[in-house]
């Protein structure tokens, strides 16, 4: 049997598969990532809870007043409305041909509002109602802190 | 007399050996850029609203003209209303009980509207937001 000999003093790091590496990771992050389309600064209160599930359906209302459904612009609450509902009766029609006789949870039902803190009550009212009348369950976003302190 | 230049062949080899060190410079790049976002916020559950149903009287209203807030009749600030709300201890009564009207009305900011729902929420209330046309009845 040989032996093979090594040679003293000689040390190599294996960088062959460094770029693989490197190009899953990158894979990774591009596939995790959720770009953020709509500018908001979200409002603060000392009551905020930590939202554990992203929801399925999210409406944003930016600085300017506009809406959107799921990263899109609609003209007004009404399509709001309708897109809730036709999101829930679909999602409920599955459930209910997957799991015979139980109930649906709640947690389809919950729509992500993300609205701009200084927005006014007569674009963002008729939106709450509109999801509301759809039948899904507000899930406000917003930070945990005290509204009376600046922004830093 | 003139001197020729020789030619050199020309490698066909596609320069893989900085392909690494551009992958960790997008991974940086992604790295630095992604804030990791945990949401925080409010899940509230606003009474679909039948408008046959005019509100209840006997109900805690809280009233949000502006940037004033009134509770049951009295003006206060929302550190008050968070302490008045958690003394009705509202998590352990009905559903029926637990219904807090939210009357708005003037130029309320989103700031405000979302302080207020959040500090009903947390108290254990369910939000129900009295419209335009119920005021008026």
């Amino acid at each position: 049997m040989k032996r093979r000999k090594k040679r003293k003093g000689e040390f190599s790091v294996p960088v062959a598969s460094m770029g693989d590496i490197a190009f899953l990771l990158i894979i990774f992050f591009v596939l995790c990532s959720q770009f953020q389309e709509v500018d908001i600064e979200p409002p603060k209160s000392l009551d905020a809870v930590e939202l554990n599930e992203r929801p399925k359906m999210a409406v944003d209302i930016g600085l300017d007043g506009q809406l959107y459904w799921q990263g899109r612009k609609v003209d007004n609450p009404d399509a709001i409305e309708w897109a809730v509902r036709g999101m829930i009766e679909s999602v409920s029609q599955k459930y209910a041909n997957q799991n015979k006789g139980q109930p649906i949870p709640e947690r389809v039902k919950v729509v992500q509002v993300r609205c701009d803190a200084s927005v006014h009550r007569n674009i963002y009212e008729p939106v709450f109602e509109a999801i509301a009348r759809g039948g899904g369950v507000i899930a406000a976003v917003g930070d945990k802190g005290d509204p009376d302190r600046k922004r830093q | 007399m003139g001197k020729k230049k020789l030619k050199r062949e020309r490698s066909t080899e596609i320069p893989v050996n900085s392909f690494a060190d551009i992958a960790f410079l997008l991974i940086i790049f992604f790295v630095i850029a992604t804030k990791l976002v945990q949401n925080m916020g409010v899940i509230t559950e606003i009474p679909s609203g039948e408008k046959s149903n005019a509100p209840d009287k006997t109900a805690i209203t809280v009233q949000v003209h502006h940037d004033k807030i009134t509770y049951n009749g009295t003006s206060m600030g929302v550190p008050e209303l968070r302490k008045k709300l958690r003394e009705k201890k509202l998590h352990k009564k009905t559903t029926k009980e637990r219904v807090v009207l939210m009357e708005t009305s003037g130029n309320v900011p989103y700031q405000l509207y979302f302080d207020v729902l959040s500090t009903v929420s947390s108290a254990g209330g369910i939000v129900a937001i009295v419209t335009e046309e119920e005021k008026k009845k």
